[in-house]
């Protein structure tokens, strides 16, 4: 019942954008973040289009597994686009008692829902193309640089990855606690709210337990086998820009770079 | 309350036609009141998917369950009163306290199913000391602050305060020291006939099915490969060993005997009283 929940649902493929270094992916995907606010109008829409179909065209992901990423994003587009079409004052198209609906508010609904669309595929395609592991790598290597300034990029990238690897196996641990407590004639499904939250304790505190319990151990053995933090620990796979990455990042960085000054002189 | 399962299958992935991966497949089995029966299998071959049907937190996609007056089919509703008749002590059952006293513990069940008052203060009093838990020193302290073998045990007294018929057991004793172990092992004994059970026993421990158990079915793969008394089903060594199992201590040693050819009976399983009589017999011939 509770399995059907992924995370990070990596596909494998032996793709041209599986390759990419993970540092280049998370870029370019932050520039295309910041890109798509700085578009506002259709052609420039329909070239996004284009690239996010070349993308997806290139990373061998089937085209169903991103649509069914965005099914559980869609009540806040629906909502983003309705808060943007009523609150929104300029010329007035339409009005029905307290509810009024400008051009400007059109138009800017219109946009804010096309680019949700394309942030949500985009970042999906990130998270399908990259494992967890790699993406944990390409955020550790992307913040080294920033260890000047104290901040803890090693442990930051290991604790995301020690997150991600025990997902499954408390999901697992919540399975077994349920069913154990259901058994007891325990019900999580009928009643109100207030109700249902009440009967999520008998799961939670044993979880909590487990929880702190394996932490507990995995330090332990980590520290057994002789882990001291960054200090002196090499790199079984050492992160490298290629060609394409660099390519890739040149092209990308250009382009925001170009929108941002169009942006300004406008 | 007797126990009977018709044909009943059910598959993890139900969506997947191709797959023949089963997690039973055709179970088929008739336990009388009372009887305690044993269910031996490795790693992955059902057992757990099984006791899970006994009392509907897994509905059977095909076939049918009959406990006592209930039939359980996958349209099964109303769950809740047949998980009062039958209790489940999951593998670690520790795993599941969460209340601050032990009193508070043990009463989640029967709350569950409606008990107030005196009814609850009196199946709490009472699966407390079929337990050995002692009611008025140790209800008000908290289950976390027990031994492990103590924390098993109330445990299993918040499954038998919800009294229930039928007892399943999933290697109730799974990481006991082997005094906490035997002790357990003799106390769900006498809780058996007490509160008259039936009990369903699952173990790695042949050892342990052997001592408390009536008849045994051996899983292999979701399907029932072996089942039979006790006395019968361990005798078949080699089957046993080729489905990854064991076979008790004594018939091990018993074969052992044999293969040095001086020992030409049948390979019984038996007590280890037995077996050492048994061997100085052999011994006391041999000095003739």
């Amino acid at each position: 019942m509770i399995k059907d929940i992924t995370i990070g649902q990596y596909i494998y493929k032996d793709s041209f954008v599986h390759k990419l270094d993970p540092r280049t992916k998370i870029l370019i995907s932050m520039f295309f973040m910041f890109g798509i606010f700085l578009i506002n109008n259709i052609t420039e829409y329909v070239y996004v289009l284009l690239l996010t179909a070349m993308t997806i065209y290139m990373s061998q992901i089937p085209l169903m597994k991103i649509i069914k990423g965005l099914k559980p994003i869609l009540p806040l587009m629906i909502l983003t686009v309705i808060m943007n079409a009523f609150f929104t004052s300029g010329t007035t198209l339409f009005s029905w008692a307290f509810i009024r609906i400008t051009r400007e508010g059109l138009y800017l609904a219109g946009f804010m829902g096309i680019r949700i669309f394309f942030l949500i595929i985009f970042t999906s395609l990130l998270t399908l193309t990259t494992s967890p592991i790699t993406l944990t790598n390409g955020i550790e290597g992307l913040l080294t640089p920033l260890k000047k300034f104290k901040v803890p990029a090693h442990e930051i990238a290991m604790m995301m990855s020690i997150a991600l690897r025990f997902i499954p196996t408390l999901i697992d641990e919540t399975d077994k606690i349920m069913k154990a407590q259901k058994a007891r004639g325990a019900d999580f499904e009928s009643g109100n709210i207030i109700k249902k939250t009440k009967s999520l304790v008998p799961i939670l505190i044993p979880l909590f337990i487990s929880a702190f319990t394996r932490a507990d151990e995995l330090a332990m053995a980590m520290e057994a086998r002789g882990y001291r933090g960054d200090e002196g620990r090499t790199k079984f796979k050492e992160l490298k820009y290629r060609l394409a990455d660099k390519v890739i990042l040149f092209l990308f960085a250009v382009l925001l770079v170009f929108l941002i000054i169009r942006k300004i002189a406008l | 309350m007797a126990v009977i399962l018709e044909n009943v299958y059910y598959k993890y992935d139900v969506d997947d036609n191709t797959s023949e991966e089963y997690g039973i497949f055709n179970i088929s089995m008739k336990v009388e009141q009372g009887t305690t029966v044993g269910i031996i299998g490795k790693t992955g071959s059902g057992k757990s998917t099984l006791m899970q049907h006994l009392n509907a937190l897994y509905l059977p996609q095909k076939g049918k369950l009959i406990v006592g007056d209930f039939v359980i089919d996958k349209k099964s509703k109303d769950l809740k009163n047949l998980r009062k008749k039958v209790g489940m002590v999951f593998q670690y059952p520790e795993d599941q306290l969460f209340e601050e006293t032990i009193y508070n513990d043990l009463a989640f069940g029967p709350k569950n199913l409606g008990l107030s008052g005196d009814e609850l203060n009196s199946a709490i009093k009472g699966a407390m000391e079929d337990m050995e838990l002692d009611f008025e020193a140790m209800k008000d302290r908290s289950p976390y602050e027990l031994s492990g073998g103590q924390k098993r045990k109330v445990a299993i007294a918040s499954v038998l305060a919800m009294n229930p018929e039928i007892l399943v057991l999933d290697e109730p004793t799974a990481g006991l020291d082997p005094k906490s172990k035997n002790d357990l092992l003799n106390l769900l004994i006498s809780i058996k006939n007490k509160r008259n059970l039936t009990v369903f026993f699952v173990s790695h421990n042949m050892d342990d099915v052997f001592w408390l158990t009536e008849y045994v079915y051996v899983m292999c793969d979701g399907r029932i490969v072996l089942e039979g008394e006790v006395n019968e089903v361990f005798k078949e060594n080699q089957t046993l060993k080729d489905l990854d199992l064991g076979v008790p201590f004594s018939v091990e040693v018993l074969e052992h005997l044999k293969n040095r050819g001086i020992y030409e009976g049948p390979l019984h399983p038996m007590r280890l009283e037995s077996l050492a009589a048994l061997i100085a017999d052999i011994l006391r011939g041999k000095n003739d």
